[in-house]
C-alpha cells in the first residue's frame, strides 16, 4: 500500500506537522502537504468558505480544495477538540471536519481522528493508535506512533528556547501558531520585525508545564489553550520584554477576550501592547506602518 | 399619444432610496408593460420633497392616467402612505420582478445601488436565494463616486478609463478607509489612473463575490443593475470574475421602480379592483410632513416615524410594543 | 444584597422571583434600549460581540440603580459566553466599580463547592422560603414562555394590528406582580382565553417559520430587532425551538448531575455535524433537520457577528437546506445592523416562501445568507 494522503498546510498542521507527516508515512501512506499559503490558495477559500469565518479557517478550506484539485481523494483532517487537560481549542476546530466536508465533492474521503485531551494525554494517543490499527497490525502501529511522537517531541523541545532574546528591543509575539508561522497570512510579519531589529519571543517558546501554572494568577483560568498559553507566557516574560504584539484573525472570539486579559496584566508595567487583526483585506502597507510606529514608540519609551 | 379626456393609462412605480428617488410609468394597455417615462432624482435626505417633485413632473405633462401605484426602497412605507399605494414591496422582490420581466431566463441578479448591494439567485423564474450588504459602504455607488472625485475623474468617464487599463493594480480593502489608504499608496508609487480605477473595480467585485456569493452557484443569465451598472469598468470586472457575459438591462438604473409598477399591476389584476391612489392633484398639492421622535411611552424608547397630510395623521412606524397606533392609512 | 442581572428576553420576571426567594433585593436593569448598547459599547473592546456589549450595558445600568452585586451565568467552553462574566468583572473593576459577581455555572471541583456557593447565595433563609421562591420562579419562567408562545400563534391571526403584542405586554406586567404559584396559573389560563379573542378566523396556508440560532440573540428581542414581532406582522407563525426553561434544565441541573446527553441532537444532525461544537451550534443544525421534517415552510437562523459555533452551523446549513428541502435565512446581527435592511430581508424571505408555496409541486430549497 502506498497511497497518497493530503494534509492541508493550515491550522493545527503548524502544531503537529512532524507527528502527522511521520505517522502517516510510517503507516505506509505518502503524505502530500499543500504548498505554503499563496494568493491562489487563499482565494479558493475566500470564495468557498462561509463568509464570516476567520482568515485561517478560510485558508484551510483553500488548502483542502487545492489538494483535491491536485487529484487527491484522501485528506487527513483531524478533529482537534482539545490539546490540553480541561481546555478547548476553538469551536471552528471542533466543527472543522464537518465544515470542510460540506465544501468538498462526496468522493473525497476525510480521515478525521478525534483528538480530545480534555481528560488527559491518553485520549489523543489512543485515538492515533486506533487510527493506525486500521492500516497496520498493533505492534507496527504502535512503533509508528512512537517514532512520530519522538520527532514531534524533538521539535517542540527545540522551539522551547527562551534565552534567545538579544539586547535592544524585545517583543513578545502572541498569536495562534497558524498565524505566526504562516508568512503569507501574517504579511511576513516576523521578517519585518527582524528587519526592524527587534528580538522576538513567541508563546511557543514556553512549554505547557510553565504556562499552565503561570496562568493561575487569573481568577478564572481561560479554557482555550491558545489564550492560556499566551497569558502564561506573558506572565513569565513580562519583566524581560518591552512590548507585546498580539496578532489574531479578525473576528476571533477567543482573542477578543485575550486582549482584555493582556491589557489588564500589563497595565502599570512598562510594556506597551499592539493588537493586529488579520483578514483578507489587511493591507501589507498598513501593517508595516503600524509595526514601525509601534517600534518607534517602544524605543522612545526605552530612552525616555 | 394623448387621449382627449382621460389620458393614457399607466402604472406608476416608485423606488425611494436614501441616495436616489426613481419614478417610472409603465404602459397600462400594452401587454408588455413597456416603460414610457422615467425620472431619476436625488433624494438628498428629503424623500418627501423628492417624491413631490417627481409627481409634479408627471402632473405637468398632463397626459397620464394612473391606474395603480407600487412603492419600494427604504422609504417604501412613507411613499406608500403618502400616495395610497396599491402595493408596498421590498427591493429584493421588486428587482427580481423587473429583471424577470425583461428576461424570463435570468438566474442571477447583481444589483449595486448608491447605498447597498444585493445578489439575487433565481431558478426557473422563482427567487430561491438572496444576500444583501447594507453595513459596508465600500461596495456601493457612493464609494465609487467619492473615489472618482478624489482622483479627479468625472464619474461618467470612470468606466471608459478603467477599460483602457492594461495592467490593473491589486487593491486591498474591505472598508472605505482600507481601500482608500491602499489606493493612495498605489498612487504614490506612480501607478496610472486607469490602472488604479480598474484595480478598484476588480477589488469591489472581489469583495462583492466573497461577501455575498460564497458557496452560491451563479448561473447564466446574469443581470447587472442599479446605478453602478452604468460603469463599464465594473461590468467588465464582473465578466472577468464570473467568466461569463453579464447583461445590463435597458433601464438598469430604475429597475426597482419598474418592479414596483409591475407588482402594482399584478396586484390590481388579481383583485380586479380600483387603485387606492389619492390622485396626482392631491399628492402634489397636499401638505405632507413627517417627523421622527423617540417615543417615551415605555422604556423601549423606539424611534417613531409619523406622517401627516394636511394636518391629519396618516401613519406611523417603528413602534416595537404596539402602544403607538400603527397604520391608519391602510 | 442588592442584585442586578442582565436581561434575557422576559426572564427578568423569573429572576426577580428567584432572587427574592433567596432573600436578596432584585434590581432589574431598565429595559434594554439603544442607550444600553451605547453604554456597553463604550466600555467594551470593539471586537467583542453584540450580546457582550448589551449585557455589560445592562450591568452598568443596574449598578446605576444602586445594585452592589451582579448575577451572571458562566461556563467552561468552548463558547465565549462562559468567560464573559470574568471579562465583564475585569472591565467593571477597571472602571472603579466595586461589584460582587455571583456566577451561575457548573463549578470546577467537587459538589461541595457547588453547595458552598449555594449557601452563600441563599442568605440565611428558611427552607420553606427558599422552596417557595424556587417554585414561584420556576412557575413564572414556565408561564412567561407559555404567554410568549401564545403570542406567536396570535400575531399572524390577529384582527387588529399590534393587538397580540400589546396584550402580551399587559399579561407579562401582571405576571411580574404575581406572588403565588396559583396566581401565575390563573394568569396563564385567562391569557389563553384572551389571546383567542384577539385572533380572527383561521386562514388557509398560514406560513410557518422556525426560529433558531444562538440563544441570546434568539431570546433577547432588542438584539434580534424584534424578529418574532416582525415575522408575526408579516403574517407568519413563528415556531420557537429554543426555550430558556429547557436551557436551565439541561445546563444548570442535568449537567451538574451528569445526566445531560447530546445523543438525540447528534442523531438528528448525523451526516451534517458529528458532535458538540460549543454554544448552540449543534442545536441549530439538529433542529433545522427536525423542523424540515415537521414540514415547516422555512427557517430563520439568527447569530451575532463573530459567533464561532453558529458560523460553523451557518457553513453547514446550505447543504442541509438543499438536502432537506427547506429554505433557510441566516441573519447576522451586530450594532451596525440597520432596521430597514433587516426588514427588507425578512420581507423578501417571506415573499420567497409564499411564492414557493404557490408554486406547489415544484420542490425547491434555498439557504440564504442574509448579510
Amino acid at each position: 500500500m502506498n497511497c497518497k494522503i493530503g494534509i492541508p498546510r493550515a491550522l493545527y498542521y503548524f502544531h503537529f506537522f512532524p507527528l502527522w507527516e511521520t505517522f502517516l508515512a510510517e503507516l505506509g501512506f505518502e503524505p502530500v502537504v499543500s504548498p505554503p499559503t499563496n494568493q491562489d490558495i487563499l482565494q479558493r477559500g475566500l470564495s468557498t468558505c462561509v463568509e464570516s469565518a476567520c482568515l485561517p479557517l478560510k485558508a484551510f478550506v483553500g488548502h483542502a480544495t487545492f489538494l483535491v484539485e491536485q487529484g487527491l481523494d484522501l485528506l487527513f483532517v483531524p478533529q482537534v477538540i482539545s490539546v490540553f487537560r480541561k481546555e478547548y481549542t476553538c469551536p471552528y476546530l471542533l466543527g472543522l471536519p464537518d465544515l470542510v466536508r460540506s465544501y468538498l465533492p462526496a468522493t473525497v474521503r476525510l480521515f478525521s481522528p478525534v483528538l480530545d485531551a480534555r481528560r488527559g494525554k491518553g485520549q489523543p494517543t489512543f485515538s492515533y493508535l486506533r487510527f493506525g490499527l486500521q492500516f497496520k497490525p498493533p505492534l507496527q502501529a504502535f512503533k509508528a506512533w512512537r517514532r512520530a511522537k519522538a520527532v514531534q517531541d524533538e521539535l517542540e523541545k527545540a522551539q522551547q528556547n527562551t534565552n534567545s532574546l538579544p539586547g535592544g528591543l524585545n517583543i513578545l509575539l502572541l498569536g495562534p501558531r497558524y498565524l505566526t508561522d504562516d508568512a503569507y497570512l501574517n504579511g511576513n510579519l516576523l521578517r519585518k520585525l527582524e528587519e526592524l531589529g527587534t528580538g522576538v519571543i513567541t508563546a511557543a517558546a514556553y512549554p505547557d508545564a510553565i504556562t499552565w501554572p503561570a496562568a493561575r494568577f487569573l481568577a478564572k483560568p481561560p479554557y482555550w489553550t491558545s489564550t492560556r498559553r499566551a497569558v502564561g507566557a506573558l506572565e513569565q516574560a513580562i519583566n524581560r520584554i518591552d512590548g507585546v504584539l498580539s496578532i489574531a484573525p479578525f473576528g476571533c472570539g477567543a482573542h477578543a477576550m485575550q486582549g482584555v486579559l493582556v491589557g489588564s496584566r500589563i497595565s502599570g508595567s512598562k510594556a506597551a501592547h499592539l493588537q493586529i487583526y488579520l483578514d483578507e483585506h489587511t493591507s501589507p502597507v498598513g501593517l508595516v506602518t503600524r509595526l514601525e510606529a509601534f517600534c518607534d514608540l517602544l524605543e522612545r519609551k526605552m530612552s525616555g | 399619444m394623448r387621449l382627449a379626456s382621460k389620458g393614457r393609462p399607466v402604472y406608476l412605480g416608485i423606488d425611494v432610496g436614501s441616495v436616489s428617488t426613481n419614478l417610472v410609468l409603465l404602459d397600462g394597455e400594452d401587454s408588455r408593460s413597456s416603460l414610457v417615462w422615467k425620472k431619476y432624482l436625488r433624494t438628498q435626505g428629503a424623500p418627501l420633497a423628492a417624491l413631490k417633485k417627481g409627481l409634479s413632473l408627471i402632473a405637468e405633462e398632463g397626459m397620464w392616467e394612473i391606474r395603480g401605484v407600487g412603492t419600494t426602497g427604504s422609504g417604501r412605507e412613507l411613499a406608500g402612505a403618502m400616495l395610497g399605494a396599491d402595493i408596498v414591496k421590498n427591493e429584493i422582490t421588486a428587482h427580481a420582478t423587473a429583471a424577470l420581466h425583461s428576461d424570463p431566463t435570468v438566474s442571477t441578479i447583481v444589483e449595486i445601488g448608491g447605498q447597498d448591494s444585493k445578489l439575487i439567485v433565481l431558478r426557473d423564474g422563482v427567487v430561491v436565494d438572496f444576500a444583501m450588504n447594507t453595513v459596508c459602504a465600500a461596495g456601493t455607488g457612493s464609494f465609487l463616486d467619492q473615489q472618482a472625485a478624489r482622483l479627479g475623474v468625472p464619474i461618467e468617464n470612470f468606466g471608459d478609463l478603467a477599460l483602457s487599463s492594461s495592467n490593473p493594480v491589486r487593491i486591498a480593502g474591505r472598508c472605505t478607509v482600507f481601500a482608500e489608504t491602499d489606493m493612495i499608496h498605489k498612487q504614490q508609487l506612480g501607478m496610472g489612473i486607469p490602472d488604479i480605477l480598474a484595480g478598484l473595480c476588480a477589488a469591489m467585485v472581489r469583495n462583492f463575490l466573497n461577501n455575498l456569493a460564497s458557496g452560491k452557484e451563479l448561473r447564466p443569465t446574469v443581470f447587472f443593475q442599479g446605478g453602478v451598472a452604468a460603469n463599464a469598468g465594473m461590468k467588465r470586472a464582473f465578466e472577468l470574475a464570473l467568466n461569463q457575459p453579464v447583461h445590463v438591462p435597458d433601464h438598469y438604473d430604475v429597475m426597482g421602480a419598474v418592479g414596483a409598477a409591475l407588482l402594482a399591476k399584478e396586484e390590481l389584476e388579481k383583485s380586479s379592483g380600483e387603485t387606492r391612489f389619492f390622485g396626482l392633484e392631491q399628492a402634489v398639492n397636499c401638505d405632507v410632513t413627517n417627523r421622527t421622535y423617540e417615543c417615551r411611552r415605555c422604556p423601549n424608547n423606539c424611534e417613531i416615524s409619523e406622517i401627516w397630510r394636511d394636518g391629519a395623521f396618516l401613519a406611523s412606524w417603528g413602534s416595537r410594543c404596539g402602544q403607538v397606533g400603527t397604520q391608519h392609512g391602510s | 444584597m442588592k442584585v442586578t442581572f442582565p436581561h434575557l428576553g422576559n426572564a427578568y420576571i423569573a429572576i426577580e422571583a428567584l432572587l427574592r426567594g433567596l432573600g436578596h433585593e432584585p434590581i432589574a436593569p431598565p429595559p434594554t434600549t439603544r442607550h444600553t448598547l451605547e453604554l456597553g459599547s463604550l466600555h467594551s473592546p470593539g471586537e467583542l460581540c453584540l450580546p457582550f456589549k448589551i449585557v455589560l450595558g445592562n450591568m452598568l445600568e443596574g449598578l446605576e440603580l444602586g445594585a452592589d452585586s451582579v448575577l451572571m451565568i458562566g461556563g467552561w467552553g468552548p463558547c465565549r459566553l462562559g468567560y464573559y462574566g470574568e471579562i465583564q468583572r475585569i472591565l467593571l473593576e477597571a472602571l472603579g466599580k466595586r461589584v460582587e459577581f455571583i456566577t451561575l455555572e457548573v463549578p470546577r471541583g467537587s459538589y461541595a463547592t457547588y453547595f458552598q456557593r449555594f449557601r452563600k447565595l441563599a442568605a440565611a433563609r428558611s427552607a420553606k422560603a427558599l422552596l417557595h421562591g424556587a417554585r414561584l420562579s420556576w412557575a413564572k419562567l414556565t408561564a412567561l414562555e407559555g404567554l410568549e408562545e401564545l403570542a406567536l400563534k396570535a400575531r399572524p391571526r390577529e384582527q387588529i394590528s399590534g393587538a397580540a403584542s400589546r396584550y402580551l405586554q399587559e399579561q407579562l406586567a401582571r405576571l411580574r406582580e404575581a406572588e403565588t404559584v396559583h396566581e401565575v396559573q390563573q394568569i396563564v389560563e385567562e391569557a389563553e382565553v384572551g389571546f383567542r379573542a384577539i385572533m380572527g378566523p383561521e386562514r388557509a396556508h398560514l406560513l410557518r417559520v422556525g426560529l433558531l440560532g444562538e440563544i441570546y440573540t434568539v431570546v433577547e428581542s432588542f438584539a434580534n430587532l424584534g424578529v418574532e414581532e416582525r415575522l408575526g406582522e408579516l403574517g407568519v407563525e413563528v415556531v420557537r425551538t429554543i426555550s430558556l426553561r429547557e436551557w436551565v434544565e439541561n445546563h444548570i441541573f442535568r449537567k451538574a448531575l451528569g445526566l445531560y446527553s447530546l445523543r438525540p441532537l447528534r442523531r438528528l444532525a448525523s451526516g451534517y455535524l458529528s458532535g458538540f461544537i460549543g454554544g448552540h451550534g449543534l442545536e441549530s443544525v439538529a433542529r433545522s433537520v427536525a423542523l424540515a421534517r415537521q414540514n415547516l415552510d422555512g427557517i430563520v437562523h439568527i447569530l451575532p457577528l463573530s459567533c464561532m459555533p453558529e458560523i460553523v452551523a451557518r457553513g453547514i446549513l446550505p447543504r442541509l437546506s438543499k438536502d432537506e428541502q427547506i429554505p433557510i435565512l441566516s441573519l447576522v446581527v451586530d450594532e451596525h445592523m440597520g432596521e430597514s435592511g433587516f426588514q427588507t430581508r425578512l420581507e423578501a424571505f417571506v415573499d420567497l416562501l409564499q411564492r414557493r408555496v404557490d408554486a406547489l409541486g415544484k420542490q425547491r430549497s434555498a439557504c440564504l445568507s442574509g448579510n
